[in-house]
C-alpha cells in the first residue's frame, strides 16, 4: 500500500471543517461510531480520563452559544462535549494542571471523531472559543469536569459554488527537517 | 423613518444571550489571538442586529437584516483574507452611520 491508496490517508484529504450543517438529526448509532472512535484513541499512560456528553437538542444547543463563539454558525445538529475528568485525574495519579498531555489526548480523541465522522458522511467542526466557567454552569457539571472541547457534529450544507476550496499551506516537506535542523531531507 | 414612540424594546431573553455572549467574548480575548477580539465584536454586532430584526423591535429597517445577513458572509474572512475582513469592518459603520442619518441622527 502507498499513500497514494491508503484509505486512511484518503480519508484524511477528503476530510474538512463544516461549519454549517443541514438541519437533520445524526442518528445515535453514526454518534456512538463517532464515541468509539475517540475510546480507542491513544492516551497518554492508556489512562481514560476523558469524559462525552452528546447533545442533541438544540434547545440546549442554543442556550450554549452565548457562552460559546466558537460554535460560529447557526445550531448543529449534535455537539459532543469532550471534558476532562479530574477525579479521575487524580485517582490515575495525573496532575492535570501542569501536565499538557492532557491536552494532547484531548487532540488524539478530536483527530479520531472527525476522521470517523468523515467516514459516515457527516461533517463536523471543533470548537475551543468558549467559556470553560460559563459552559461548565450552563450544563451543570460538577467543578471536577473541565470541558475542554466541543465538536459540532452534522450532515454537511451544501456550499454556494466558488467557495474558498482547501485552505492553501504548506507542504509537509516544508516543515520538516532529518536528523539535525536545516537538513531538508534525509541522508542517504 | 421610524421614531420608535410605539416600538417595543429587545426582548430580554435576546438581551441576556447578547450580554453572555459579550462576557464570554471578553474572557476569550485575554487569551486568544488578539484579532479574534474583531471578528467576536463583529459577530456580536450581527447577533445584535439579528435579535432586533427577528424579534420585530428594530421595526421596519431592513437595512438591519441586510447588515446582519452581511457580517454572516463576512466574519468568516477573518480565517483567510485578513485584509478583506478589515476592509469590511472598516466600512460597516459608514454605512450603518449613513442609515441613522437618514433617521434623524
Amino acid at each position: 500500500m502507498t499513500a497514494a491508496d491508503n484509505p486512511v490517508l484518503e480519508t484524511m484529504r477528503r476530510r474538512r471543517v463544516t461549519r454549517e450543517f443541514l438541519d437533520e438529526p445524526v442518528s445515535v448509532e453514526d454518534l456512538r461510531t463517532i464515541l468509539l472512535a475517540a475510546r480507542l484513541a491513544s492516551t497518554a499512560g492508556a489512562r481514560q480520563i476523558r469524559r462525552f456528553l452528546v447533545i442533541r437538542d438544540p434547545a440546549r444547543i442554543e442556550r450554549l452559544r452565548p457562552f460559546a463563539p466558537g460554535i460560529l454558525l447557526g445550531v448543529p445538529p449534535a455537539l459532543i462535549v469532550l471534558s476532562t475528568d479530574l477525579e479521575a485525574a487524580r485517582d490515575q495519579n495525573v496532575q492535570a494542571s501542569e501536565d499538557t498531555s492532557v491536552w494532547v489526548d484531548v487532540g488524539t480523541a478530536l483527530a479520531h471523531m472527525m476522521l470517523a465522522a468523515e467516514t459516515l458522511g457527516l461533517g463536523s467542526c471543533p470548537a475551543t472559543s468558549f467559556s470553560r466557567s460559563g459552559v461548565a454552569e450552563m450544563l451543570g457539571f460538577p467543578e471536577t469536569l473541565v470541558p475542554e472541547l466541543m465538536l459540532q457534529v452534522g450532515r454537511p450544507a451544501p456550499k454556494p459554488p466558488g467557495g474558498k476550496g482547501k485552505m492553501p499551506g504548506p507542504t509537509i516537506a516544508q516543515l520538516t527537517e532529518w536528523e539535525t535542523l536545516g537538513q531538508s531531507e534525509p541522508p542517504a | 423613518m421610524n421614531s420608535g414612540a410605539d416600538e417595543q424594546g429587545l426582548p430580554v431573553d435576546d438581551a441576556l444571550a447578547l450580554l453572555a455572549y459579550l462576557v464570554t467574548c471578553a474572557e476569550l480575548c485575554t487569551y486568544e489571538p488578539w484579532h479574534y477580539g474583531q471578528l467576536r465584536l463583529i459577530d456580536a454586532a450581527g447577533r445584535l442586529s439579528r435579535a432586533l430584526v427577528e424579534s420585530g423591535a428594530a421595526g421596519e429597517r431592513p437595512w438591519l437584516d441586510d447588515l446582519q445577513r452581511s457580517i454572516e458572509e463576512k466574519k468568516e474572512l477573518v480565517m483567510w483574507d485578513f485584509a478583506g475582513f478589515q476592509a469590511f469592518l472598516r466600512q460597516t459603520p459608514r454605512e450603518v452611520a449613513a442609515e441613522l442619518r437618514k433617521e434623524g441622527w
